[in-house]
């Protein structure tokens, strides 16, 4: 079984995408650890708290975060992993990349951001082995010309675990149900394009709606954070979900980029109806007849007029969005083909040595052990060392046959190796 | 009857040097202690603990042939079927943490696993902090671990002082596991026959492994041929579980450190130890009255045994000077060289350590300083002068700075 350590970012959009990594990546029979950054993130905010100089708390906030990289190499080290995927702000500095290239611990980045306004990857990406992204031309050109070879277009997804249809009580659907929906932050292209809809049956969820009082009657729950599981629930209750990708240019309601942002997999995986503004690379991930395109605020009002009272076309619609969310765009499948790229570009990736089961087992512990693996959601081919490397992740006092099998390998490691 | 168990999966001279934690738990009323170790040691340990329940667990690799998962499997049920109110894991070792994973963590001291995580009791987060400054290391590694107890048993209760048989025998160890910690023998040869003038020819035991055969064959040919006529050749004869009995009738052991060192103090067989290279007697010295050591104490002393010496080991030459030999052999007074110190075992409040009477120890007020900062974290009261500074020194910010875990 490949191992792979998850490394999450402190905070931010990419956050939730990397828990879905790590799932998808558990789903395709991998041995998953995650690094979870965010457990960090308090103590990093407290900085802020200090009211220091620019200077000094740049130098605080640098230290802190070297800090948290080392214990991603504990971590890595700890793990063995066959690769480190790290998302778009995962806390590992440049000297650890190198120091784990120097290893030939093999790293990936999914870079689920857009390389026009996070241009840091400039610095980043070389010392990444692979370099997923989410955007094509120009950024492909853009990476060859510093060298980065290793380039994977992995368009983000959903998990239908997560994002699939929910029965909701009518106290929910009371709730979250609106005629018109958006889930997202306040852009400015996203403030000028609601004020278009005011006076509708529309509720606007997310956080970074301030400074346009206008929709404040439309701002729910003050502009609180949501929580995925009630997006969820949003996505599921509303008539219409509206989703316009965000631009930080007021001048451009829809702004015509070319990357598809996570919600359009999530509401199509949902089986929620939604209108998303026309994107450079969304037809090649959805037939028009499985998603309503607008590529105009005009238009997106046109459409949402149109059907909001078409219950049975815009039904027709979701489910078969759905379908090819299941088939062609789900976590599990993008992180198959993230590692189907690193067995391609990187020698002997996934490659271990051997470790062998011991030779005579009773039949009394050979039934323990398949019950230990059947538990652990490893398949009965895992090897004596994936079972071992999955116990070291259990988070309760072991049993006397997970001790032994453990200590049975600490023996092999000390007096075999 | 309450059931407490001793993990200890360390060699012979770590089974001997958890004396005095054994007994002090087994001096706690309805009490019932429980030792876990290597196979290979059991019949010994329960020669040495005969109160003690034996549990034997293959930990040790010299038959090179893994453990069998399922024999392993019931040991760990058997282990666990106990219930022990406590459970002490005395070793470092990715096995030993392995092993603690067994446990509740809140019963267990010492070394543990706590839900894949590896942490140290408090205690031995502090004293280990001695072993990193080893040139003025205060603490006996028996006191080391007798203090996970918060209240062992008095010193001077845990070996009986060394005494004489009055056989006529004297013991020759002629090598440890670690080789720079022990004499060729042509160096050993000199204080063989310092001995044996001293003792008026006694009979002369050698003991050691099968290996450890053309040693003492070499050692036979340096001796005089009346001393070399008194040696024995008892290497390789003796199954670890006869150890005792073969030590029990020598007037002297002369040995370097070794587990047959502690078997001795265990046993009250006088102990005259060579402490040299990596080892050094105020950490591993033998436990109870009446022993002597004589430790080698450079400026690089005491060295990393895994490194080569740069000094094509100088400190050996310190044991073949004319001074001490001609002391042992029974002068009153002879010059001692500078860099060797002549020791006494002594004990005090806190446990075993070493009083220098010959030579003059280069960290002695650092190595008291600490012994005193350890004796009032301890809660006791130690007599002497050390630098204050030093005692300053065991603590650290993480001490200071973070609420006190859970021991």
């Amino acid at each position: 079984m490949l191992r792979v350590l998850v490394v999450l970012p402190l905070y931010g959009g990419s956050l939730p995408v990397g828990r879905y990594a790590a799932q998808g990546l558990r789903e395709a029979g991998c041995l998953v650890d995650i690094f979870e950054a965010p457990a960090f993130h308090s103590a990093f905010t407290a900085l802020d708290g200090l009211r220091l100089g620019a200077e000094r708390r740049e130098a605080l906030r640098s230290g802190f975060l070297q800090n948290v990289s080392q214990a991603v190499m504990a971590k890595a080290d700890a793990f063995s992993p066959d690769l480190v995927l790290c998302l778009a702000q995962a806390p590992l500095s440049l000297m650890d990349l190198k120091r784990l290239r120097a290893a030939k611990v093999p790293t990936a980045m999914w870079f689920v951001e857009d390389f026009r306004l996070f241009t840091y990857w400039r610095a980043f990406a070389p010392w990444y082995d692979i370099f997923a992204v989410i955007q094509k031309e120009p950024f492909f050109a853009e990476l060859a010309a510093i060298g980065v070879n290793n380039v994977l277009y992995l368009p983000l997804a959903a998990d239908p675990s997560f994002h699939r249809p929910l029965r909701l009580t009518a106290g929910e659907k009371k709730e979250f149900g609106s005629t018109l929906s958006f889930m997202g932050a306040g852009y400015p292209n996203r403030k000028r394009a609601f004020l278009e809809l005011i006076g509708r049956d529309f509720k606007i969820w997310g956080t970074q709606w301030e400074g346009e009082p206008r929709l404040d009657p439309l701002v729910q729950r003050r502009g609180e954070r949501i929580s995925p599981e009630d997006s969820v629930r949003i996505f599921n209750s509303s008539a219409i979900n509206l989703n316009l990708h965000s631009s930080v240019r007021e001048g451009e309601a829809v702004s015509g980029g070319d990357f598809v942002n996570p919600r359009t997999f999530e509401l199509a995986a949902c089986g929620a109806f939604q209108l998303v503004d026309q994107r450079l690379l969304l037809d090649e991930l959805f037939r028009p007849d499985e998603l309503v395109r607008f590529d105009s605020l005009a238009g997106m009002i046109r459409a949402a007029d149109y059907y909001k009272d078409r219950p049975d076309e815009r039904r027709r619609m979701a489910a078969k969005a759905r379908k090819r969310v299941l088939a062609e765009h789900t976590y599990v499948l993008r992180m198959e083909a993230l590692l189907a790229f690193a067995a391609e570009r990187l020698p002997s990736f996934g490659v271990r040595p051997p470790c062998a089961w011991p030779e005579r087992m009773p039949e009394e512990m050979r039934l323990a052990v398949a019950r230990l693996l059947e538990e652990l959601r490893l398949p009965a081919t895992a090897g004596f060392d994936d079972l071992t490397a999955a116990l070291r992740l259990k988070n309760s006092p072991l049993t006397e046959v997970e001790t032994a099998l453990l200590f049975l390998e600490e023996w092999k490691k000390q007096y075999l190796r | 009857m309450r059931h407490v168990l001793v993990v200890q999966l360390a060699r012979l001279g770590d089974l001997a040097q958890s004396k005095r934690l054994i007994l002090s738990l087994a001096a706690e009323p309805e009490t019932t202690v429980h030792l876990c170790l290597d196979v290979s040691l059991a019949a010994l340990a329960g020669a040495i603990y005969p109160p003690a329940v034996i549990h034997g667990i293959a930990c040790h690799g010299a038959s090179g042939t893994p453990p069998s998962l399922d024999l392993l499997a019931r040991q760990c049920a058997e282990l666990a079927a106990l219930r022990c109110e406590r459970v002490y894991f005395l070793n470092a070792s990715p096995l030993s943490y392995t092993l603690s994973s067994l446990f509740a963590p809140e019963t267990v001291r010492g070394y543990v696993r706590d839900r894949g995580q590896d942490r140290r009791d408090p205690w031995i987060r502090l004293a280990s902090r001695l072993l990193r400054r080893r040139q003025a290391t205060p603490l006996n590694l028996v006191d080391f671990w007798a203090w996970l107890h918060p209240s062992p048993i008095a010193p001077e209760l845990v070996n009986p002082p060394a005494r004489s048989a009055g056989s006529g025998r004297v013991g020759v160890v002629l090598a440890g596991r670690e080789a720079r910690r022990s004499l060729p023998p042509e160096i050993l040869a000199g204080m063989v026959q310092a001995v044996f003038r001293a003792r008026g020819g006694p009979r002369l035991v050698c003991l050691g492994s099968r290996e450890q055969r053309p040693l003492a064959r070499r050692l036979a040919r340096l001796l005089p041929p009346k001393t070399a006529e008194r040696l024995e050749d008892a290497t390789g004869a003796t199954a670890l579980g006869d150890l005792p009995e073969a030590l029990l009738g020598l007037d002297l052991l002369l040995t370097p450190d070794t587990g047959l060192l502690h078997l001795a103090a265990h046993l009250g067989v006088p102990v005259l130890a060579f402490f040299l290279a990596s080892a050094r007697c105020f950490e591993t010295g033998p436990y109870g009255l009446g022993h002597r050591v004589w430790q080698a104490d450079l400026p690089c002393s005491p060295c990393l045994e895994s490194a080569p010496c740069p000094k094509d080991i100088a400190c050996l030459a310190l044991f073949a000077h004319k001074g001490p030999l001609a002391l042992l052999a029974g002068a009153f007074e002879a010059e001692w060289p500078r860099d060797l110190l002549g020791c006494v075992s002594a004990l005090d409040a806190l446990g075993a350590t070493c009083a220098v009477v010959d030579g003059r120890e280069r960290r002695a007020r650092e190595r008291l300083g600490l012994r005193l900062a350890l004796g009032e974290h301890l809660g006791l009261s130690l007599e002497g002068e050390g630098s204050r500074q030093a005692a300053g020194s065991l603590y650290e910010e993480t001490d200071w700075m973070l609420p006190a875990e859970k021991g």
